[in-house]
């Protein structure tokens, strides 16, 4: 049968290609960019467990673990009754900020070192269908660079995978890729896409692995010398990942590895929104609860009292933070105030806070203005961005919140 | 560890319950003593006292059951034991000592030595939960509002509450009317006005009979 001769021989070669496992290079002794055994502690320290799988340490107790708990809702798990369940699945599925997936930090060690300690030092939004994001720690650069060491090998100093980039750029485009991932925010190619992040989400589709696939604009986070592999066959690398072995070629993967390592996210700061006037309306305490400070700052800013002695992370401390003694779950505990550290003494979150614009606006108020000047990559000085972590509340929300301070935060 | 596992058996409240996670949001919803003693305070911010007394001594009796008989508090209920407490000593505070405090009801004929004991009582309970949480602004202000009945603390009493008022970190109005009725009973009329300037300033209509001396 001679007319099968070619097409055999052609498929023999492809399995053969198909089945060699990538070499992955490494240099001779490369050195570290921090202290992975520093690095090892800090993980432990700053609780990365929480809400990731994290390698050599182990998950915490269920109480403690963000995502699991949330998971636990979403898979009905959670010891609650029924009607409870449905009710908190329904708010889970509506909420943009549900802490419902978070990636395991098993697969970083694909990533760079250094990219890896920026990337906690100045966190973005990385996984576009994702809500939450990486929170902003209370980390030094060194830190960072001790961290970064504990979770990936240090850098190869090979250079950027060789490829045909723009045969790449094609076959990016004709792919499946584009089924979980984006490209510098849009959508790659005209296929089938998952978008777990719209607003015609399924519920399945929120919960989905495709909420954590990345941004393929950043693919050079990962190190040089393995992203094809990773491209090609992620699960050999990492058998925990969500992703999917590709079914492509070698020389395929080749040169989407090369075309995505030709490109860069586009750093420039966006636009800030501006915040809306007060109100000229009545607002009371009990509205702001409702709308604001009881369906996402009561999490980590608790009543210790209603809450087995730990008024959670932004309270009690963990995350890495001091206790700072902010209750947002009351009244009472909102005109408390937090500690301030330096001094030991309370002050008030209602305090002026000095804008880049020079304007004073509350202290509670600067904190989640400063959450979307995070997300537009312009973090302010003096204040981190609340809600930690969380995509940062519509403006509606905030003006609710400055309308309430601004009328005197009568209960 | 038996006896405990009895208890919890016994009043069907599983120590070892996921509930605690997420904490607030999950322990209002699902934890009946939780959401009483929470109902209890708001019944005790709107002056319903007498309500207010009713039901956190209804759930005061039924924790005790929770303690062993050794005193050991089982951790689970620890810190509502004490907001229970905090919530039984402000009670106690604004019905001036009168109150039964075997049964948790309020005692309009209760003798002046018993009312003496019971806001002592409250005090030192305050105090108590006050040395837990230095500075916890909200156990300062009640334990001022208990130091009212004690004049030789008075003065200590003006102190701390000055200082919640300077630092803008008072709890609620109750803290701004306290701090004016201390000053007015030592005497320092301005300051006492400054308070209850305050205090009108950060009530809605609802609290407006509660700045006054």
């Amino acid at each position: 049968m001679p007319h099968l001769t070619r097409p055999l021989a052609l498929l023999l070669v492809l399995c053969a290609c198909e089945t060699q496992p990538f070499a992955v290079k490494t240099a001779p002794s490369p050195e570290s960019i921090g202290d992975p055994a520093r690095g090892r502690t800090l993980l432990a320290e700053f609780q990365c467990n929480r809400c990731h799988t994290v390698p050599g340490l182990d998950p915490p107790a269920a109480d403690q673990h963000c995502v699991a708990c949330h998971v636990d809702i979403e898979e009905a798990r959670f010891d609650a009754p029924g009607e409870v369940l449905v009710r908190w699945q329904e708010r889970l599925a509506h909420s943009d900020s549900a802490l419902t997936r978070a990636p395991s930090l098993v697969a970083a060690s694909r990533l760079r070192q250094e990219w890896i300690a920026d990337f906690l030092l100045e966190p973005f939004d990385l996984r576009p269908a994702l809500g939450p994001t990486m929170p902003r720690l209370a980390i030094d650069a060194q830190d960072a660079a001790d961290l970064a060491s504990a979770l990936a090998p240090p850098a190869s100093g090979d250079p950027l995978p060789e490829g045909d980039a723009l045969r790449g750029a094609r076959l990016l485009r004709i792919s499946a890729c584009g089924t979980c991932h984006r490209l510098g925010g849009e959508a790659i190619g005209e296929g089938v896409h998952v978008d777990p992040a719209g607003s015609d989400a399924t519920s399945s589709m929120r919960f989905s692995p495709a909420v954590l696939a990345p941004d393929l604009i950043h693919a050079r986070r990962v190190r040089p010398e393995i992203l094809a592999a990773w491209i090609h066959d992620a699960r050999a690398i990492s058998p925990d990942t969500q992703m999917p072995s590709s079914g492509m070629t070698l020389a395929d993967v080749q040169d989407i590895a090369a075309h995505l390592s030709s490109l860069a996210r586009d750093e420039t700061p966006g636009p800030v929104v501006t915040r809306l006037p007060v109100l000229e309306r009545e607002v009371h305490h009990e509205e702001v609860e409702t709308a604001v400070f009881r369906r996402i700052c009561w999490h980590c800013h608790s009543d210790p009292g209603y809450a087995h002695g730990d008024g959670g992370p932004g309270n009690h401390g963990g995350f890495g933070f001091e206790a700072r003694g902010l209750d947002l779950s009351s009244y009472e505990g909102i005109s408390s105030g937090i500690r301030n550290l330096s001094t030991g003494r309370r002050q008030s979150v209602f305090r002026p806070f000095e804008m880049p614009s020079g304007e004073e606006v509350p202290f509670l108020v600067a904190a989640l203005l400063a959450r979307r000047a995070e997300e537009a990559g312009a973090p302010l000085e003096g204040v981190r961005g609340m809600p930690l972590g969380m995509p940062s509340l519509p403006p509606e929300q905030i003006q609710l919140v400055e309308t309430w301070i601004a009328q005197g935060y009568q209960r | 560890m038996p006896r405990i596992v009895l208890l919890a058996l016994a009043f069907g409240s599983p120590l070892t319950s996921p509930v605690d996670a997420c904490h607030n949001g999950v322990e209002l919803e699902l934890d009946r003593e939780t959401a009483q003693t929470s109902q209890s305070e708001r019944r005790l911010r709107t002056g319903r006292i007498r309500s207010a007394l009713q039901l956190a001594g209804r759930i005061r009796r039924g924790l005790t059951a929770y303690r062993t008989s050794d005193g050991f508090v089982i951790s689970r209920r620890a810190s509502l034991l004490a907001r229970l407490d905090r919530v039984l000593a402000v009670i106690t505070v604004r019905l001036g000592g009168g109150v039964d405090r075997d049964r948790w009801r309020a005692s309009d004929d209760a003798p002046r030595a018993t009312r003496r004991d019971n806001l002592q009582w409250a005090a030192d309970r305050l105090a108590a939960l006050l040395a837990d949480s230095p500075d916890d602004p909200v156990t300062r202000a009640r334990l001022g509002e208990a130091w009212l009945h004690f004049p030789a603390h008075h003065a200590e009493a003006a102190t701390m509450l000055q200082e919640l008022s300077d630092d803008r970190v008072m709890p609620d109005v109750y803290g701004y009317a306290t701090l004016a009725k201390l000053h007015d009973a030592l005497g320092n009329e301005i300051a006492s006005a400054d308070a209850l300037r305050r205090c009108h300033a950060r009530a809605n209509r609802a609290e407006r009979g509660v700045c006054r001396i």
